[in-house]
């Protein structure tokens, strides 16, 4: 999966009140695991999955996993 | 799934059976797929599909006497499709010059005596094997009968073309070459084996050949072996000098052909010969509902102009079954037909390594039994893919996120949430269990407690209480085990409320327990009602014209059914029939569709919903919810039976998974406290949480559930873990109580949390 | 019997030896000769002549199966003597056109495939094949024309298989001028253009298909380009000897 581009105007940790910036992840799923660079928050490492993310690539990829 | 049992339901499916013209035809000509290329206008096609099984097309087409066309499927509504004529069309406009293809030959030499029909299409199937071929014909030239007729019946170009094939295959011809019986036996000896047709005349060929009394060779019907074992005859000498059927002669030639070559490889000359010549073809074709059709007449004697045999052409039907396919959106969704469809789900069942693709159509199936009441054979796909889904789940290939959030709702159902066993209050036993199902306590809770009241008065010995789930997700998504415990943990409760008689408000519900409690009695609220009688809460003048929709469970319960009818004629109701009797269709919830395919589901219930205008009534609060979801005015029984506001009951709303869930939660609150006055703790108080109706709709496509909603928001409110979006001013967070992470965006204003949007995965991020 | 007679020292692709192939340079093969035939309203005993037959093979396979007496005759030397090895039965004569060896009135039906066109002296061939005929009696012709009607001369392709290329006008006014009425004329084009693309496929180009064997390069490019222009056709026409016609200048 390729990386989202950040947004013009920048997603902030509502706790650490610091701009998310783009960081490695691991997504995984039924025992397989993939490095993603999403939005993380480089204080306390919260990550944002934007909503296209997730109901597209990710959905193809469980569904793919799954044999659905 | 075993393979045996497949084999059986794929030989129940008749589609790929043969169309009677087909079946009828001595040869079999795939008269269908001729009349499909001249509709397109293509008779080059045409001709390539008679040459297909007619070694002499020229000739057949215009002198067969069409066995096939009394057969025509479209005499039950008119006049047989002219099938002798189109051919005839294919040979007049696109005669194609029929290729030899060059075969390895072999060292085998088959001699064939008479230069007829049968003698010369033996000689085109053999030498087409690639055997050495001669035919000996007494008179100067073959087909000297057909030579004589008439120019205007069979032209004698037509002949040339059929003949001109001969020289190309090598066939060595020798006319004005009479064989006497003598040279018969000649024949024996310097070929392998020998092939006679010489004609409507008594023959004796030596070498103690049998005879039939009337002199002529004896032939076996199936295999053309005479008594000696390498001699084969056929033709018209088999039926006598009066009779000239030129199709039956180019059977006999190309049986007999085949016999020799089995004889030539020392073949069985028997096996795997059962629908040899003309036979019934188990096709099923309904023709009931078609129009009268009349044949297209040429203008000319000269035969169909290209235009009049399109338009003949055109009025093939073609012949097919798929009758299953004409009523079943979840058939015609995937282009084909059960046998087809049935060997798809044995060989995905079998893949041990790699993708599984026809996972999605052993899922989308509702279960619902329609495709077998429609089948001639009763086939039902249900039992198919049902058997398919156990064998997914027990070899752990069944997707997870298939069935999961039904299997979910199933867990809420059957939590103590929702479960509750009671005995009628004042009562130590009961008489009678009702089991309202988590479907209706959903939808119409206060349907459920009506009901319950009027039970009480009218059963004695005491009428007990039971909410749960009977497990329907579970068998309908192939978890045997799971289904097992479900079933298990009912009876156990019924056996220590001491009472073997339940009364279901819902038909899945009682197919279950019908299905797989038989020991246990049960009966439908519906039946109880129309037995004990009630006189529904209905001005005497009201009347309304309602389409009775009856749930899919109960396909083949007639007196349920009957029931039913009678109540909405004792309420006023003008009923109007959908379908015939056990036609009834899935609303899109049967089988788990809706979750695993809404496509398919949608195409079902709209379906549905379009076969009337009127209000539709059902007894089935799914059935009663998807046909609301999708903007149909529909009414439960018991909006009628009952009458619980003044409110317009058709124009309710699907209340959603999520109120589902809360109001089942509701109505066990609201019976302990109403009914056996218990004291019930105070309802959680939870923090106000709005949405627009758009908004709560996408979350219900989504499958996401208020509760999940909240869980989100308490969990980011909590720990203080939310991102802010200067973007649209709204925070986003995310909470995975299970196995799905839920994100929701919300704004905080005064009192309560907006929702704007939600959405969720599976894969876990770390 | 031999006639010598001034002959042609044609090699063309006819007399390469691809007639060799059973049945198949002409356009049409086998199963336009049959067509041929068909129409000729033959019945058993007929005797049928084929003018340039070739090996033969064709017209003596067919005359077999429907009781025909085949005789054919060429010009060429190695067609005549492949033919009679390969079927010494077969009745073969080497002639020219312009002096057929039969009495007059001898033959039921002639048939000529792709020769017309081989001929210098036209008028002298369909002179003969009248002469040969007996009254009511077919000649069938199958050749190559020119389609284009506006006038390409091709007689400088001379040499070539194309030089004596016809037009269906002139052809008409010619047959009728020797005793002939036309009964049949069809348009088998699609015959040559599948020759054609089996040459193409087997031998690599057309031009072999054309060309006489001394030819300069660029004459077959000249040749095709001029092929292009006239657009050669391919016919099948059935003529019939009418009745009590004299033919100019013979006596009966």
């Amino acid at each position: 999966m390729s990386e989202p581009k950040p947004p013009a105007s920048q997603l902030s940790c509502a706790k650490c009140k610091q701009d998310l910036v783009p960081g490695k992840v691991t997504v995984s799923y039924l025992g397989n695991s993939f490095p993603v660079d999403l939005l993380k928050c480089p204080s306390c490492g919260l990550v944002f999955v934007p909503e296209d993310l997730a109901t597209g690539r990710m959905l193809q990829v469980e569904q793919a996993l799954e044999d659905k | 799934m075993d393979g045996q049992q497949v084999r059986g339901w794929e030989a129940q499916c008749i589609q790929e059976q043969p169309p009677t013209c087909t079946a009828t035809c001595p040869v079999h000509v795939d008269a269908r797929g001729l009349a499909d290329s001249i509709r397109r206008g293509d008779f080059a096609s045409g001709f390539a599909v008679l040459a297909r099984s007619v070694p002499l097309p020229g000739i057949i087409s215009r002198i067969c006497h069409h066995p096939c066309e009394p057969a025509c499927k479209l005499r039950d509504i008119g006049d047989a499709v002219s099938i002798r004529a189109l051919e005839q069309a294919c040979t007049d406009y696109a005669y194609s010059p029929l290729a030899a293809a060059a075969l390895p030959s072999r060292e085998k030499r088959v001699a064939i005596v008479g230069g007829g029909i049968s003698g010369l299409t033996v000689a085109i199937e053999l030498a087409r094997k690639g055997y050495a071929v001669v035919v000996f014909e007494a008179k100067a030239r073959l087909l000297d009968r057909l030579l004589n007729l008439d120019e205007k019946v069979l032209p004698r170009s037509l002949i040339f073309a059929d003949l001109a094939l001969l020289p190309k295959l090598s066939i060595e011809i020798r006319t004005r070459t009479w064989v006497s019986s003598g040279q018969c036996h000649a024949l024996t000896e310097n070929f392998d084996a020998v092939y006679l047709g010489p004609g409507p005349e008594p023959l004796d060929a030596g070498m103690g050949i049998a005879l039939r009394p009337n002199g002529f060779i004896a032939v076996d019907p199936l295999t053309f072996a005479t008594s000696h074992p390498k001699v084969f005859a056929g033709g018209t000498h088999r039926y006598g000098p009066h009779s000239f059927s030129p199709i039956t002669s180019l059977q006999d030639g190309k049986y007999a052909a085949a016999s020799i070559d089995r004889f030539l490889q020392g073949a069985s000359l028997t096996a795997s010969r059962e629908n040899q010549g003309a036979f019934e073809s188990r096709l099923f074709v309904n023709t009931r509902e078609l129009a009268r059709s009349r044949i297209i007449l040429a203008a000319s004697p000269d035969g169909y102009t290209k235009d009049e045999a399109v338009r003949e052409a055109e009025r093939c039907l073609p012949c097919n079954c798929l009758e299953c396919v004409k009523v079943c959106e979840y058939l015609a969704h995937y282009k084909s037909y059960p046998r087809r469809y049935v060997r798809e789900i044995y060989n995905n069942d079998c893949i041990v390594l790699g993708n599984h693709p026809s996972n999605r159509l052993v899922n989308s199936c509702s279960l619902c039994g329609l495709c077998a009441a429609a089948c001639p054979e009763d086939l039902n796909m249900a039992e198919v893919c049902l058997a398919a889904r156990e064998s997914m789940v027990s070899r752990g290939k069944m997707p997870l996120s298939a069935h999961d959030f039904a299997l979910r709702d199933m867990a809420f159902s059957r939590s103590k949430a929702f479960m509750l066993a009671r005995h009628q209050p004042g009562f130590a036993t009961s008489d009678a269990v009702f089991f309202p199902g988590c479907q209706l306590s959903a939808s119409s809770p206060g349907h459920v407690v009506r009901a319950y009241e009027y039970l009480q008065n009218k059963i004695a010995g005491g009428i007990g209480l039971f909410l749960g789930c009977c497990g329907a997700p579970a068998h309908w998504s192939g978890e045997k085990e799971l289904f097992e415990e479900v079933m298990r943990s009912l009876r156990d409760e019924l056996i220590r409320m001491e009472s073997p008689r339940m009364i279901t408000a819902c038909s899945s519900c009682y197919r279950m327990f019908k299905d797989h409690l038989p020991d246990i009695q049960v009966e439908s609220l519906w039946t109880l009602l129309d037995r004990e009688g009630i006189q529904p809460d209905r001005p005497a003048d009201f009347s309304r014209s309602l389409a009775i929709h009856d749930p899919c469970t109960t396909r083949n319960e007639g007196r349920i059914q009957d029931s039913v009818r009678n109540l909405l004629k004792k309420s006023g109701a003008d009923v109007i029939e959908l379908n015939e009797r056990g036609l009834t269709t899935c609303c899109g919830y049967g089988g788990l569709m809706q979750f695993v395919n809404p496509e398919v589901a949608d195409k079902v219930a709209n379906r549905r919903i379009h076969q009337s205008d009127a209000d539709y009534v059902t007894y089935c609060a799914m059935c009663r919810d998807n046909f609301a979801r999708r903007g149909k005015r529909a009414l439960h029984i018991l909006d009628l039976v009952f009458q619980d506001d003044g409110g317009d009951a058709a124009a309710r709303p699907d209340p959603g998974f999520s109120a589902r869930q809360e109001n089942r939660a509701r109505l066990k609150r609201r019976l302990l406290h109403e009914v056996w006055r218990e004291p019930v703790p105070e309802e959680e108080r939870k923090f106000k949480v709005s949405m627009s109706p758009d908004v709560s709709a996408r979350l219900e496509k989504r499958m996401i559930l208020v509760d999940d909603v909240r869980k989100v928001i308490a969990h980011a409110e909590a720990t203080g873990q939310k991102i802010w979006n200067p973007q649209t001013s709204r925070f986003v967070a995310s909470f995975r109580p299970a196995a799905v992470t839920y994100w929701v965006e919300y704004t905080i204003q005064q009192e309560e949390f907006v929702v704007h949007n939600a959405y969720s995965h599976r894969m876990e991020v770390s | 019997m031999t006639i010598s007679c001034p002959v042609r020292q044609d090699r063309t692709a006819y007399e390469s030896g691809l007639w060799e192939n059973r049945h198949s340079l002409r356009p049409g093969g086998i199963d336009l000769t049959a067509r041929a035939i068909a129409f000729c309203r033959l019945q058993p005993g007929a005797r049928l002549l084929d003018v340039g037959c070739g090996s033969g093979e064709s017209t003596e396979c067919l005359s077999r199966m429907l009781g025909f007496d085949a005789i054919g005759t060429d010009l060429s030397v190695s067609a005549c003597n492949s033919a009679r090895r390969r079927s010494p039965e077969f009745a073969i004569v080497r002639a020219d056109a312009i002096h057929l060896p039969f009495a007059s009135a001898s033959m039921d039906a002639l048939i000529a495939e792709c020769v017309l066109s081989l001929i210098d002296d036209r008028s002298a061939a369909l002179a003969e094949c009248n002469r040969v005929l007996k009254p009511d009696g077919r000649l069938a012709i199958a050749d190559m024309y020119a389609r284009r009607p506006d006038g390409t001369s091709l007689r400088s392709l001379d040499g070539t298989c194309v030089s004596g290329i016809v037009r269906r006008p002139e052809l008409q006014s010619e047959l009728a001028e020797h005793g002939f009425s036309m009964e049949v004329w069809e348009d088998h084009s699609n015959a040559l253009r599948e020759l054609a693309a089996r040459f193409v496929f087997e031998q690599g180009s057309l031009e072999q298909m054309w060309a006489s064997s001394d030819a300069k390069p660029n004459e077959s490019q000249e040749l095709s380009e001029t092929l292009k222009v006239a657009r050669p056709g391919y016919f099948l026409l059935i003529a019939v000897k009418r009745e009590g016609e004299v033919h100019r200048g013979e006596q009966p």
